[in-house]
């Protein structure tokens, strides 16, 4: 870029317009706020474990019992010929259903993780609003 | 600062070294501040956004790959913060009042009349500056003042080089039209000399 008289004239005027300076205390109240915040970043991070050992033990022996007596016994059957009573129009039909084991296990399952679930997430939930 | 030592510095804040921090800010705070000013016109929110900026800067130093100059990166936060924050007060306000305190970085020198002078002229030279657009004025601070290249410069601000140089090119006539009637040539030489 070719130095102009106008340049030259800008630039002395800006040169002597000078910079702004910050408040006195400017420098003390922003280091401060960076100490809380490198402490806050470097402040450990204590977790306890969402389930105890003692926790793990028994859910897995529940589950263990779940799982040997539903695959030991025999599959469930249950009946639903006692709705035809209701239903005489549709007698031809008969409400059988056969449950399989795999079917029973994994439902059980889901039924049985859940409740653990819900109930280990609401009590961790009020613990930290408790803190 | 010498990249050098700039990376060492940010190394050392890296490592936890708080105190390294405050190194940054001593070196880079009047610019910021002044750059901030220099959009926003008012000197609570300029120490505003300046504190934001520096707080932006520390909370991801962790980020910045060091490609380009510290001072680059730290003068595009600040300009991208304070453009926001004009944005959204024009928004919300319509206009924006000037506050014209004076908080110029004055040394003592013994000529109070001398020292009077200065201090008027600023005050002329600055007004002369708010009457440019936004971007402008940050051009012309950075060209000028810091004396960045055109290339920094067009970072900073986010546009290409030929279109700081147009911006550039034009407040530039636009301030000469202003101040050459109203600044004295002598006192500007007595000053930058």
């Amino acid at each position: 870029m070719n130095i102009t008289k106008e340049d030259i004239f800008i630039k002395k005027a800006v040169k002597t317009a000078s910079v702004y300076k910050p408040d006195g205390e400017f420098t003390n109240s922003l280091m401060d706020k960076i100490q809380s915040l490198s402490a806050e970043k470097n402040k450990a991070i204590i977790t306890s474990p969402l389930i105890s050992i003692a926790g793990w033990v028994i859910i897995t022996s529940i589950t263990i019992a779940i799982f040997s007596i539903l695959l030991l016994s025999s599959p469930s059957n249950i009946n639903f010929s006692f709705l035809t009573d209701y239903f005489h129009k549709f007698e031809s039909i008969r409400f059988s259903i056969t449950i399989s084991k795999v079917f029973l296990t994994g439902l059980t399952a889901f039924v049985f993780f859940f409740i653990i679930e819900i109930s280990l997430i609401s009590r961790k939930i009020n613990g930290i609003k408790e803190v | 600062m010498r990249a050098v030592d700039e990376s060492k510095i940010i190394q050392r804040v890296l490592n936890d070294d708080v105190k390294a921090f405050e190194e940054i800010v001593l070196i880079y705070q009047n610019m910021v501040y002044t750059l901030s000013y220099r959009v926003l016109k008012n000197h609570e929110e300029a120490e505003e956004i300046a504190q934001d900026v520096f707080i932006k800067v520390f909370q991801s130093l962790n980020k910045f790959n060091q490609k380009s100059k510290l001072s680059t990166w730290i003068y595009r936060i600040t300009y991208n913060t304070s453009i926001n924050r004009y944005k959204s007060q024009k928004r919300q306000q319509g206009t924006i009042e000037i506050d014209y305190t004076d908080k110029l970085q004055t040394e003592i020198t013994p000529d109070a009349l001398y020292e009077m002078s200065i201090v008027e002229k600023r005050k002329i030279i600055n007004e002369s500056i708010f009457k440019l657009p936004e971007t402008e004025r940050i051009i012309i601070t950075l060209y000028y003042y810091e004396e960045l290249p055109i290339i920094e410069i067009a970072e900073i601000v986010g546009i290409s080089k030929q279109n700081v140089k147009v911006k550039l090119f034009r407040s530039r006539q636009k301030l000469y039209a202003d101040l050459k009637d109203k600044v004295d040539q002598e006192i500007l030489d007595y000053e930058y000399n």
